[in-house]
């Protein structure tokens, strides 16, 4: 009769003590890859290799020099032969018997990534915004129909298109270039675009932008100088949405980028050390390439529900 | 170099935006100046340019593809409906419709599954928003990174030899000996749907926290008043209330799944009789010589995959426009 005191509406504490534990087990199970691999980048070469693994261990940051640079072996005569070294990285990778050759292609890959980001971001929020501006405000023939175009394309697997987009990428010369992944992007993160940032501007009542332009503003005058500003949380949230797409795309960046306009997801993974895969390096370049998008993904989530249920849940 | 191409991006976006933006305010002053109320040359210039690249990256290709499909390997000769029949008696093809298959079934369920059960029990935990936030974090995760990491989980060496990986490293503490975990059939699509289900959880728990603030306290109380349990509540009360949401989470999920490539890809490269249909796709059509004809073929099938789904998601939309 312990439970007696307890105000029968509420949940009791032994189910509290179960839901507890299951939360606990839930998280931690989520935890460990993410904790594993972040621990990875911080062992040696050796160390990540031992059997059987060690969850404790002493950490080195020879994986992420080995992600910055590249190396090459030498004899021990000839590194005995050369001055001592001036950095703590370059005393690393001689402890190892080699030296630094130059930088690795990380940085360019990581670069590329920010462009192409960047760049389709941008391209995606301000095509969208235009079309999202006129389906809100104007009477469009079809309009439900062009919308739901729209919208069939975001369901549709982009890769099932890869074959005439890999052929005529070639054809037109848009082939491992940035702009040719910027446009694609922009092109897959559009529906999105569109459909979200109506959501925002149905909410921008319409009176602003009217006694704006009898005030003379042009309507292209009045979209950018009144209806845009007044949407900065929703272009922002698409704008973040639209980037964390780009950031981690894959497969059209494996089929169409190789040197020039590579992006970190397809680089990461081949990142080869002596003799095989450099395990340390790749859980580096892995780590680095996932803690910006991490963080953002956290902090905004409130935000991201909107876009992941396309408006369908709202707040 | 990329500095300057960064900064020549930057300013040619810009230009083409000043560019838009000055000549479609000419063309509305132009033709839109005498009925300013409902021309429709104001909507087209507000719509085309994204119509216009969605034409062209889209909806040609998936036109392109369907004639392709129809033609022989490098796209010269028409075949008919060869590359198809092939395809039908093809035992990979098989193989990867029951994968996907398995994955259509396997990770939209489990994954809503959790992400209810996880929803439901966080709230009444003080640190349950701590936990939400961390069962979250995958999902920012991307598939191919998912995948590295899943690989420094599920990695294994020779007996004896050196090991990296985290689920060896525990079996190993156990006096046990280390598995090839995606190396085994059958089971190795259960370890790879896992990382699926890993990332999808937080979505599907995120959706539903949002969705159970508005399940109506009375009534839970009235139920507990009455002497209802907790499983009972859960399942009369909550999960009928919740109806429409663990159906737009379930389509939304289907649809990822459905677009499953990247983790395969990253894992086992479609080795070990894991592959599904887009990875068998991209073998086709980018492997040793490509055949574009059966590449499409593959890739016509996922498009009518999601057609159902499409159609729904669609039609469920058109509802809510109703309301």
């Amino acid at each position: 009769m312990l439970d007696s005191a307890r105000s029968p509406a509420e949940s009791s504490g032994f189910s509290r003590k179960i839901a507890a534990t299951i939360i606990i087990v839930y998280t931690v199970v989520t935890l460990i890859p993410i904790t594993w691999i972040i621990l990875t980048g911080f062992k040696s070469v050796d160390g990540a290799i031992t059997y059987p693994p060690e969850v404790f261990f002493k950490p080195s940051l020879e994986g992420y020099v080995n992600l910055f640079t590249t190396r090459s072996r030498q004899s021990q005569e000839y590194l005995d032969s050369l001055p001592p070294p001036d950095t703590w990285y370059e005393e690393l990778v001689r402890s190892r018997e080699m030296v630094i050759a130059g930088p690795s292609k990380f940085f360019g890959r990581y670069t590329n990534s920010l462009i192409i980001g960047f760049g389709a971001t941008f391209l995606s929020v301000f095509l969208g915004a235009l079309a999202a501006y006129a389906f809100s405000r104007f009477k469009i023939p079809l309009k439900d129909d062009l919308m739901f175009f729209i919208l069939s394309t975001r369901m549709f697997p982009p890769i099932a298109v890869a074959v005439p987009i890999f052929i005529m990428y070639r054809k037109i010369g848009l082939g491992d270039t940035h702009l040719g992944m910027i446009i694609l992007y922009t092109v897959v993160n559009l529906s999105l675009a569109v459909w979200l940032l109506k959501g925002f501007m149905d909410e921008i009542p319409r009176e602003y932008e009217e006694a704006a332009m009898i005030d003379g503003y042009t309507r292209m005058g009045a979209f950018f100088k009144i209806v845009l500003p007044q949407a900065t949380t929703g272009i922002a949230a698409t704008a973040i949405f639209c980037m964390i797409f780009a950031w981690n795309e894959y497969a059209f960046a494996v089929l169409l980028t190789q040197f020039n306009a590579q992006t970190a997801p397809p680089f990461i993974p081949t990142i080869l050390g002596e003799g095989g895969i450099d395990w340390p390096a790749i859980a580096a370049g892995t780590t680095l390439f996932l803690i910006p998008v991490m963080i953002f993904t956290v902090v905004l989530r409130k935000h991201l529900l909107r876009g992941i249920t396309f408006g369908a849940v709202r707040k | 170099m990329t500095i300057f191409s960064l900064v020549l991006y930057v300013l040619a976006g810009i230009l083409v935006c000043i560019l838009y933006y000055h000549i479609s305010n000419f063309l509305l002053d132009f033709f839109a100046k005498k009925d300013s109320k409902d021309s429709s040359i104001r909507a087209v210039i507000f719509i085309a340019p994204a119509f216009i690249v969605l034409v062209i990256f889209i909806l040609y290709p998936v036109f392109e593809t369907i004639r392709l499909s129809f033609f022989d390997k490098f796209d010269r000769e028409f075949v008919g409906i060869n590359n198809y029949i092939w395809a039908v008696n093809d035992p990979e093809f098989r193989r990867c419709i029951l994968n996907n298959l398995g994955w259509l079934l396997i990770v939209p369920t489990l994954s809503t599954f959790f992400g209810l059960v996880i929803a439901n029990l966080a709230d009444r935990i003080w640190w349950g928003t701590i936990a939400k936030s961390i069962i979250f974090m995958p999902m920012a995760i991307s598939f191919v990174g998912a995948g590295v990491i899943w690989k420094f989980v599920y990695d294994y060496r020779g007996p004896g030899d050196q090991q990296i990986g985290f689920l060896n490293a525990i079996i190993v503490s156990f006096g046990l000996d280390p598995q090839a975990w995606i190396t085994i059939p059958i089971w190795n699509n259960l370890f790879l749907m896992a990382i699926m289900i890993w990332i999808q959880t937080g979505l599907a728990m995120i959706i539903f926290s949002a969705a159970l603030r508005g399940v109506p306290k009375e009534m839970l109380e009235a139920a507990r008043i009455d002497g209802a349990g907790e499983l009972k509540i859960f399942t009369s009360i909550i999960i009928p209330y919740l109806q429409q949401t663990i159906l737009v989470i379930w389509t939304i999920i289907t649809i990822v799944v459905l677009k499953i490539f990247d983790i395969i890809v990253a894992m086992t490269n479609g080795q070990w009789q894991t592959e599904v249909l887009a990875n068998l796709m991209f073998d086709w059509m980018f492997r040793g010589g490509g055949d574009s004809g059966r590449g499409s073929v593959f890739a016509i099938v996922i498009m009518v995959a999601v057609i159902p789904i499409m159609v729904l998601n669609i039609y469920r939309h058109k509802q809510e426009q109703k309301i």
